[in-house]
């Protein structure tokens, strides 16, 4: 039993070492361990994104896991143009699209939401924005976003990719990229000027 | 100005921005902002549940054991059982207002052959 155990690890072992390409060859061979490890080795950068997107972990959980079950059902289709980390955000974000598209058929939020729908009275100390953490605030202000500027935003901004990262993942020229950076930034300013104002008043009293 | 926190700007762009910052406290203040939100933004990371390998592999092999070519038909389930449905209702109200399902009570047509229905499209359509 021990043997079997040692063989097993060394198994294991070996295939850490190999790359995205070799994995993938032993997926398409039926090994599902060598999936396993492809999925262990690119979640927390597609967890990341999908929250970044979503703002919400249940939503993530699943989305997470149709990403990779849909990654698994099309491997013929990888050829190896992109980094595999890459070729797996692209299907994260599209992923994420979809959940935010189905989303706006069912509820639609708008920015008064932002800062009112926690608390039933508006009026609520406890919960005006000066006491709410910036970002908490900021999280949900790029839940509103339109998905074009939400995915530049996240993937720049929350997930910290380069801009040349964000356009190879997005697949736009680099100018777009940066525009969209640009007005999804001024979209931001502009959702949460009464935060600003309200920490301003709160300082000036201090 | 955003351009500067992305990209590299020319010498002389760079001079501009400094000027302007220089003279417009309201820009300045501007720029302190984003700064901030920046920051602000920047992910903590996020894990998913320890169970979610788990549920990945275990539909991974379903999938696998049903054949992936099975799949498609999952993605139009809804609009399936929604077509079976309407087709039920139908075949249900003609059976309750003329108490038959024979093609003729379900279409609305007393009879059909070739020169009644062309009498029909003709005159009263």
């Amino acid at each position: 039993m021990s043997k079997i155990l040692d063989l097993n690890r060394k198994h294991v072992g070996v295939q850490l070492e190999l790359s995205d390409i070799q994995l993938i060859e032993k997926v398409q061979e039926g090994d599902l361990s060598a999936f396993e490890i492809i999925m262990s080795r690119h979640k927390p950068k597609v967890a990341a994104v999908i929250m970044g997107m979503l703002g919400d972990a249940d939503a993530t959980e699943d989305v997470g896991q149709e990403v990779f079950i849909r990654f698994f059902r099309t491997i013929d289709k990888f050829k190896g143009d992109s980094e595999l980390s890459t070729y797996l955000i692209r299907i994260a974000i599209n992923l994420s699209i979809n959940e935010i598209n189905k989303r706006k058929r069912r509820h639609f939020v708008s920015f008064d939401d932002l800062y009112t729908s926690d608390s039933s009275d508006p009026h609520d100390r406890e919960n005006s924005p000066d006491n709410r953490d910036l970002r908490e605030i900021l999280d949900r202000a790029i839940q509103t976003l339109d998905s074009k500027y939400r995915k530049v935003i996240v993937l720049r901004l929350v997930n910290g990719y380069s801009t040349k990262e964000t356009a190879e993942i997005l697949d736009l020229p680099l100018g777009t990229v940066l525009s969209r950076l640009a007005r999804g930034q001024k979209k931001l300013q502009e959702i949460l000027k009464p935060f600003y104002n309200n920490e301003a008043t709160h300082l000036n009293t201090l | 100005m955003y351009r500067s926190l992305d990209a590299r700007l020319t010498e002389e762009e760079s001079k501009t921005l400094e000027r302007a910052l220089q003279e417009s406290p309201q820009l300045q203040s501007r720029l302190d902002e984003i700064t901030a939100l920046r920051e602000a933004a920047k992910s903590d990371g996020h894990e998913f549940s320890p169970w979610f390998d788990a549920k990945v592999m275990h539909a991974i092999k379903e999938l696998q054991q049903n054949g992936i070519k099975a799949f498609p038909f999952q993605a139009y389930r809804t609009a399936t059982i929604v077509g079976f449905a309407a087709i039920a209702a139908m075949l249900v109200i003609a059976l309750i207002f003329n108490g038959s399902l024979s093609i003729n009570s379900i279409t609305g047509l007393d009879s059909i052959n070739s020169e009644n229905l062309t009498a029909f499209l003709a005159f009263d359509f």
